[in-house]
């Protein structure tokens, strides 16, 4: 059975933005912490260790998301095949929500890269 | 001449009809204290909040009539500030979103093909919470004691010292009380669309409107939590001293902010996207074509949902917080505008595609097309920082909130109110005042509130009673002033026009705007069973796939076209596809919900007089109701499974492994959870950033008792799950173990209470928020642990007087779930209360 006949597969519709939560707020908490505590001073490689935080988190959440994407996209002929239209609607919903979430986590973090970080 | 084979289906719906009317009425009188039925209580709710938007309404036109004219003494700066404060306070929490809570219960079981909701009594519980609580908001400013902290009630301006008098509690407890009634309604919405629909209603198959009422709800859950703990924290800190915001005793008025607008952002998508969901629903009816692109519909509004919470710093862009942090939040409002534009585009293609007619729901629609795109021009303004900084608290921000609101909100709930109106009353229009008013509406609101955009440019600020001639202000702000009064014209129309179709409308037979979804195959005005019998769904507008079927449904052809042992009912399905899977036998005329809600409002007004020794006592009371309430539900022996009718038996909600009570539970544990982060957010805020840290005598914590806490919470948070084990496996053994662990349970929830109280004792809560926070965790852990006492002995009781069985088993999960909740978050909080504050410095 396809996993988008199962309750579970309406978890698969919010997972993608839960994971975009999940940057924002640890982005936002590591870069406040970070600053508090005075990591933007601490030289690491060619850049300060708080930079390199950030961008290890941003990194991270990307991966993630880029993953679940492609498992959405692999379970997708497996909810087109069920005769019922649901699971292909629920399949495609959440392809397009985890794709946007991938997008809205690569937006969000991108200052990470370049902006000065605790002026 | 009449076919006999349609004379004796007639003869058949009508029997059927008056046996239904019969279980399920309520007469007039008394009785309606005790109603639950979803008809009258989501009525309750509109009618409810119709009054306080009057009554707002009218606030609005005194502060306009106060700035119409430069040096105008109407109101003084006093009367001023709590005026404006009342009016947007009224307007946000005690009308907008209760209007909406109140249509979702209306709707939602006609729209899904049911008969009531998943917890008729929770919805009248909360209706009750927010009648008292926002009688209390509003009628504080008869007697000149209104909040006047602005509707966003900022710290340090009303913390005691520089809000001593009444009106800042009145608001944090008034409308505290009011979120009670958001937060069940919300458990109540989220259920009902998952698990209380026609059988084949598939999600792929639901009226759109539930998906946005799906996704609404969950905002709800997740934005109000943050709002509701600020309010406590800040209430706890002017009754009891604990400084969680007074910087010079380790608090941050910044957390205020934080809390506020982790709820205040998303609360403006909570108004804006049910308004949206109105026009997804009306505009392809009178396009004569389904929407286009239904699953990108679905899609967007999940994503604007989320993508909405990640806005809330971007009302603190004056605050001085570090660059980058700003830029996420930018980034995050650029975001939003995406989604959104997937609906406007869905929209428009299904007017391009289909063939529209331009009726009065759609005229206000048009007028909503209008504003929208003007108001989304002035917001992308306002998220680009230099601006904001720039504009900031002038008039602009008034202008462009309204513009969203109004423009957003209102004109799209005024079409769905004309637009479902002939399904409430039976009535279609026969005048043409509607034009008339859409126009005076249309015409004033732009005369208010596009020219004030202009006044804030000029740098008029917000909330200042009064300003000088000659800086150029005059012209505009009596423009507005007048705007103002076109605008109440067109709304006082608006209300003739719908009491005139209430009394003179001419009736109808069904469907007059030849729609497709299930709330128009019923008889109208609605019977309070909705429908005769269920009908079985296998398309997204029933009615157009099969237009006989309200005569089958009617007639009883469809699922329960019965009554039987005088029990209403309906069916709960399976939550994707929708196949049958139980029979909710439902409650009907219950005091319960008005006696709980009297009990909690004991405890929220004793807190607003300040007699905190009687506070307690209402929240036992409200425990005691509770337990009724609970013991009510339950059957004395496990019931069979039944005909549900086409052939289908199932068993009753009693007797089924996940009773809706059981979802409700988990979702109202979805936002507690949002709660408790809330508050470790706060300590680790606190912990971290706040000024006068760390204190200098910090509490002395008895690492003893803690360790006996953790280890009572945590057997406590085992045995109640293992005991719902046994229970479920059965069997005399098991039947034994499940007692002793539930009743080991119970023990170690008192023990727990015992080591909390114990732990408390090293604290000075007024002294220090580092004390303040560990006292804040602390009492969280313990309400908690409490509630799971009651529920692990609720559960024992009823199992021993044969209430509860492995098969009538929701006590024992009640109870093991709460216990597990309550064991989780006390080993957090116990963790973040004894290492936070050492750890973060
Ligand atoms: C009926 C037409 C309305 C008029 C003429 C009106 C007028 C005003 C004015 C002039 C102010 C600002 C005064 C100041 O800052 O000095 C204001 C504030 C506000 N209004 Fe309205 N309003 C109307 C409807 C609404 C509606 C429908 C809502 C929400 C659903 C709303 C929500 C608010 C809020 C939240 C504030 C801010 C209050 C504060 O600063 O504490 N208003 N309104
Ligand atoms: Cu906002």
């Amino acid at each position: 059975m396809s996993l988008f006949a199962r309750p579970q597969g309406l978890i698969g519709l919010v997972a993608g933005f839960l994971v975009w939560s999940s940057a924002f707020l640890v982005l936002y908490g590591v870069h406040a912490l970070g600053c508090a505590w005075g990591w933007e001073a601490r030289a690491l490689g060619p850049t300060s260790a708080l930079r390199l935080a950030l961008v290890v988190v941003w990194a991270l959440h990307v991966v993630v998301l880029a993953w679940l994407a492609l498992a959405t996209r692999r379970a997708l002929p497996a909810a087109r095949r069920v005769p019922e239209p649901t699971p292909a609607l629920l399949a495609r919903a959440t392809l397009v929500l985890t794709l946007a979430a991938l997008v809205a986590t690569l937006w969000t973090g991108l200052p990470v890269v370049a902006y000065p970080l605790c002026a | 001449m009449t076919d006999p084979i349609v004379a004796a289906r007639r003869a058949r719906a009508i029997r059927l009809h008056r046996a239904l009317a019969e279980v399920w009425d309520t007469p007039p009188g008394l009785p309606r204290l005790a109603a639950v039925n979803h008809t009258i209580v989501g009525r309750r709710f509109m009618l409810t909040a119709l009054v306080f938007f009057v009554a707002a309404g009218i606030l609005a036109m005194l502060v306009r009539t106060q700035l119409a004219l430069p040096g105008n003494d109407v109101l003084g700066p006093e009367a001023y500030a709590q005026v404006v404060t009342t009016h947007g306070t009224v307007m946000m929490f005690l009308f907008a979103i209760p209007f909406i809570e109140g249509m979702a219960l209306y709707l939602l079981p006609k729209l899904l093909g049911a008969r009531d909701l998943a917890f008729p009594r929770l919805s009248a519980f909360g209706y009750w919470c927010y009648l008292f609580g926002g009688t209390t908001v509003l009628g504080s400013i008869v007697f000149g004691a209104a909040p006047d902290g602005g509707w966003f009630m900022y710290t340090p301006l009303t913390t005691k010292p520089y809000s001593p008098g009444i009106g800042a509690d009145v608001w944090l407890l008034g409308i505290t009380f009011v979120e009670v009634s958001a937060i069940a309604a919300a458990v109540e919405i989220v259920v009902t669309i998952l698990k209380v629909r026609a059988p084949g209603m598939s999600l792929g198959r639901m009226p759109l409107m539930a998906w946005y009422l799906l996704v609404t709800a969950f905002m709800i859950l997740g934005g109000f939590p943050p709002l509701i703990l600020g309010s406590i924290l800040l209430e706890v800190e002017r009754a009891f001293g604990w400084p969680f915001f007074d910087p010079e005793r380790g608090g941050d008025p910044l957390l205020w902010q934080h809390l506020f607008w982790l709820f205040g952002h998303p609360e403006v998508y909570i108004i804006f996207i049910p308004a949206a969901g109105v026009i997804s629903t009306v505009l392809p009816v009178f396009a004569r074509r389904p929407i286009v692109g239904y699953s990108w519909v679905v899609a967007a509004v999940v994503a604007v949902g989320f993508l909405s919470f990640g806005l809330w710093v971007h009302h603190m862009f004056a605050t001085g917080l570090p660059r980058l942090s700003l830029a996420f939040f930018s980034a995050a409002s650029l975001l939003v505008t995406v989604p959104q534009a997937v609906q406007i585009f869905a929209w428009l293609a299904t007017l391009a595609k289909g063939r529209p007619v331009l009726t009065l729901p759609m005229l206000y629609i048009l007028g909503f097309f209008f504003v929208f795109v003007a108001g989304g021009l002035t917001g992308v303004m306002v998220a680009v920082v230099p601006f904001d900084e720039q504009v900031h608290d002038t008039h602009f921000v008034v202008a462009h909130l309204h513009y969203v609101l109004i423009g957003g909100f209102v004109l799209p709930a005024i079409a769905g109110l004309y637009y479902w109106l002939p399904q409430a009353s039976g009535r279609l229009p026969v005048f043409g005042v509607g034009k008339t008013a859409f126009w005076l509406i249309f015409a004033g609101f732009n005369l208010t509130f596009l020219v004030m955009h202009w006044t804030g440019l000029l740098g008029m600020p917000r909330r200042v009673f009064t300003y000088a001639p000659g800086l150029g202000w005059d012209v505009p702000n009596l423009v507005s002033s007048i705007g103002s009064f076109v605008l109440t014209a067109g709304f006082a129309l608006v209300a003739l026009d719908i009491f005139l179709q209430l009394r003179h409308g001419r009736s109808f037979r069904r469907d007059p705007w030849n729609a497709g979804t299930l709330e128009w195959a019923m008889p109208t005005p609605p019977a309070p069973y909705n429908f005769a019998s269920l009908p079985h769904v296998s398309h997204r507008d029933p009615l157009h796939a099969d237009p006989a079927l309200p005569q089958c449904l009617a007639a009883g052809e469809g699922y329960l076209g019965r009554v039987r042992e005088g029990r209403l009912e309906t069916l709960c399905v399976s939550m994707v596809e929708a196949e049958p899977e139980q029979i909710l036998v439902l409650p009907n005329r219950d005091y319960t919900p008005l006696w709980t809600a009297l009990a909690l409002a004991v405890f929220f007004g004793a807190m607003l007089a300040g007699l905190y020794w009687l506070a307690p006592a209402g929240l036992v009371l409200t425990l005691v109701f509770a337990w009724r309430w609970a013991a009510s539900d339950a059957a004395p022996a496990d019931p069979p499974p039944e005909d549900a009718g086409r052939g289908v038996r199932l068993p009753l909600h009693v007797a089924s492994a996940r009773p809706p009570a059981w979802w409700g539970l988990v979702f109202l544990l979805l936002a507690d959870a949002i709660l408790f982060a809330s508050l470790a957010f706060g300590t680790v805020f606190l912990a971290a950033f706040a000024a006068a840290w760390p204190a200098a005598s910090p509490p002395l914590l008895s690492e003893t008792a803690g360790i006996v806490a953790a280890v009572s919470v945590a057997v406590a948070g085992v045995a109640a799950p293992t005991a719902a084990l046994a229970n479920r496996r059965g069997g005399p053994l098991r039947t034994v173990a499940r007692d002793g662990l539930l009743a080991l349970s119970a023990a170690a929830s008192l023990a727990a209470l015992a080591a909390l109280a114990w732990i408390a004792t090293g604290l000075a809560p007024a002294a220090h928020a580092h004390d303040a926070v560990v006292g804040a965790l602390l009492a969280y852990g313990a309400l908690h642990v409490l509630i799971g006492l009651v529920a692990s002995l609720f559960a024992l009781a009823q199992l021993l007087r044969g209430y509860a069985s492995s098969v009538r088993r929701l006590p024992v999960e009640v109870a093991s779930l709460w216990q597990l909740y309550t064991g989780a978050t006390g080993l957090v909080a116990l963790a973040l209360a004894f290492l936070a504050p050492e750890a973060l410095r």
